[in-house]
């Protein structure tokens, strides 16, 4: 067991470094002179200020050496400073990930919950209605492209019947204000409730559920309740249309994990046992049927990141997928880079994270 | 010569056969005539419309719909049904080509990581794993920079999309490599590229075939999304290019045909290659073949059901038998 999270981490590690790679040499293929971004306000014919900046940052040092100090500076996590928003990458990317967290984080949980309950009443028997309704639908939402789908509905729901906003994720004029150390104390409390339940009740359930819903109360905690319905108010949209298509994939997994289970010998047992029908149905197939859905959030997660740029942009989100589209669009590559490497690690450690929990559920994958 | 031409003509007679049968099945028939649709509009666009991309006529800019006019014209007066039927045409070619790459790519290396030694499967299984992991949107938006030529999306597209196909065409050759057949054609001294084209190859075949029309389908949604956010060839017209000049400017005038069209002609052509993979996965996979042999012989032979052989061991009726069976299949008994 621990030579396969051994290797796990190495080979989490080698992709890591690979794409820290490809960070140091994507510039040196896209832009003719890979010192481009660093000349922002430069003007063309400063030939003698363009030189000076680029002996200063390095460019003149031989290919080998310059890779080597990339390399130090991102071991020691310095990304260096935006040339767009003048400030540290760190700061402009901490001032974003907070929104994308809101709409990713609540797309995937209400995509997940009802992903599971339409995928359960529709894997309960196969080719009933609700099952057909699914595969009919299922082939017609996944050539949809949802962004078209997203401006439909603002132009539906914004403009139309003016219901929602069609623009950003506060009412301008509003700025978050959040308290530190409320959100910090809310979020110990309820963490060491968690694990305490934990301790007493020996159920490693309390210290999965205890994360989100410690985060949950230090927010309700520490945000003003105003804010909060507001930003809630501007997230319908965005997170409605990313619900409607990503529930009907998640809905589909389970139904076709439910039918699998259905087939297994263990359910013929528990159907010999004389055990009614609803508890094989609940206790039986529909547990055993959850498990490959925590390979799929955990895979999902870090694509949602990545793929909301399309949402974003509609909805002029202030999330990191705009943050990123406008980094390429001004040639802000120090900012683009970095969001590229942290959507990586968000990866990376979502596939391990995913891998700890499937084996805490499914103890028959610990055999191989 | 002569053998050449009968093998011409049935290679030929074979072709005309299959597209047929892609013909006789519903899902078939409904994707071919959508795509169908498609691919006349995108051939024929300069015949069937009385327009031109360039004829400005900023007067009757962002016109509703009306006879001259079906789809009503955008800002600086262009045709919104002329840039749809010209847009076919580039959401065509970077949809079939980059499947076509995708899938020999993929399928290509999907084998010679199966297929071929210790060395090269770690390779491209590293490949893949660094593949996967690396975020594609975030990746291509960052290498669109290097050129905004619609060939270099295709290349793009080609260089991240192929590991799904890699990952798929790798897993069913391990489940066929011990096969009998393989292990006989090695022993009969076959080289390893020949089994892998004449006996690997066929064997996947249905996959790759299906799997193409798939990812035709798929990365026509990513062009529309990547136009969308402005990183599509500036020199063509691109369905989703015109939903950007619709979000700027339909959205306060009520323009609703301007956002409709550009989505369902995507919807029409992404459903059409999508019912035809579908279609094609159920004439060519021989599993699914086989299993309705099975169920036509279970049915033709009703002396071998288990009902009948359960009644013959207990002392017990055929028909208790059947009840039995029909009351446990619909969910058990009342303990």
């Amino acid at each position: 067991m621990k030579g396969y999270y051994l290797k796990k981490v190495l080979s989490s590690l080698f992709v890591l470094f690979i794409i820290i790679s490809l960070n140091f040499f994507l510039p040196r293929m896209i832009f003719s002179d890979p010192a481009q971004p660093y000349f922002a306000g430069v003007p063309e014919d400063a030939i003698a200020l363009r030189e000076q900046i680029r002996e200063a940052n390095g460019f003149n040092d031989p290919l080998i050496v310059q890779y080597f100090n990339y390399l130090g500076r991102i071991l020691t996590l310095d990304f260096g400073e935006s040339h767009y928003y003048k400030e540290s990458v760190w700061t402009v990317m901490f001032s974003r990930i907070p929104w994308s967290m809101v709409l990713t984080v609540s797309s995937l949980v209400f995509s997940i919950i009802f992903g599971i309950l339409f995928g359960a009443v529709a894997g309960k028997k196969r080719d009933h209605a609700p099952d057909k309704a699914l595969l009919a639908l299922s082939g017609v939402t996944t050539a949809i492209p949802s962004f078209w789908l997203a401006l439909v509905c603002v132009m539906l729901f914004a403009f139309t019947y003016k219901i929602f906003p069609y623009r950003g994720a506060m009412t301008a004029g509003y700025t978050l204000s959040m308290n530190g150390v409320a959100f910090l104390i809310a979020f110990a409390v309820c963490m060491a409730a968690a694990i305490t339940l934990k301790l007493v009740l020996k159920k490693s359930v309390f210290i999965f559920a205890g994360i989100p819903v410690s985060l949950a109360a230090g927010l309700l905690v520490s945000v003003p309740m105003a804010d909060i319905l507001d930003v809630a108010y501007h997230a319908a949209l965005p997170v409605m249309i990313a619900v409607f298509s990503g529930v009907i994939s998640y809905a589909l997994l389970v139904r076709n994990s439910m039918i699998a289970v259905t087939n297994e010998d263990y359910i013929l047992t528990a159907r010999a046992k004389g055990l009614p029908p609803r508890v094989v149905l609940y206790k039986h197939t529909f547990r055993n049927a959850l498990l490959p859905l925590i390979t799929n959030v955990g895979m999902s997660m870090a694509g949602l990141m990545g793929g909301s740029v399309l949402t974003e942009k509609i909805f002029s989100w202030p999330g990191m997928g705009q943050l990123l589209l406008d980094a390429c669009n001004n040639g802000d590559y120090m900012l683009s880079q970095a969001i590229l490497l942290l959507f990586a690690v968000i990866t990376v450690v979502c596939n391990f994270i995913t891998d700890l929990v499937y084996h805490k559920f499914d103890p028959r994958v610990k055999e191989v | 010569m002569n053998k050449l031409k009968t093998n011409l003509f049935s290679a030929l007679r074979a072709i005309g056969k299959f597209l047929l049968s892609v013909l006789k099945h519903p899902k078939g028939r409904l994707g071919v005539i959508l795509v169908g649709i498609v691919v006349v509009a995108a051939i024929f666009a300069p015949y069937l419309t009385p327009y031109e991309l360039d004829d400005y006529d900023i007067a009757n800019g962002l016109a509703k719909p009306s006879a001259e006019h079906l789809l009503g014209t955008d800002k600086n007066g262009i045709d919104i049904l002329t840039q749809i039927l010209y847009g076919a045409r580039i959401s065509l070619i970077i949809g079939i080509t980059t499947g076509l790459c995708v899938t020999l790519l993929g399928a290509t290396l999907g084998i010679v990581s199966a297929y071929f030694g210790k060395v090269s499967a770690a390779v491209i299984l590293n490949i893949i794993n660094v593949l996967l992991v690396i975020p594609t949107t975030p990746l291509m938006m960052i290498m669109s920079n290097l050129s905004s030529s619609y060939l270099m999306m295709i290349a793009i597209f080609t260089l991240i999309g192929w590991c799904g196909t890699a990952r798929m065409v790798r897993a069913q050759v391990l489940s066929i490599m011990n096969m009998n057949y393989i292990r006989a054609a090695e022993l009969s001294g076959g080289s390893k590229t020949y089994i892998m084209f004449r006996h690997i190859m066929p064997s996947v075949s249905h996959l790759l075939i299906m799997n193409c029309a798939l990812s035709c389908a798929g990365f026509m949604i990513a062009e529309a999304g990547l136009s969308f956010i402005g990183l599509g060839d500036p020199s063509v017209m691109s369905w989703g290019k015109i939903l950007v000049a619709a979000q700027e400017s339909a959205f306060t005038s009520g323009l609703w045909a301007w956002v409709l069209a550009p989505g369902a002609a995507i919807f029409i052509t992404v459903f059409g290659f999508m019912q035809i993979g579908y279609a094609l996965e159920e004439i060519l996979n021989p599993k699914m073949k086989r299993k309705r042999v099975k169920h036509r012989k279970k049915s033709a032979s009703p002396a071998l059901d288990a009902e009948t052989v359960f009644a013959s061991m207990t002392e017990m009726s055929v028909e208790d038998a059947q009840a039995l069976k029909a009351e446990f299949e619909a969910g058990g008994t009342n303990a």
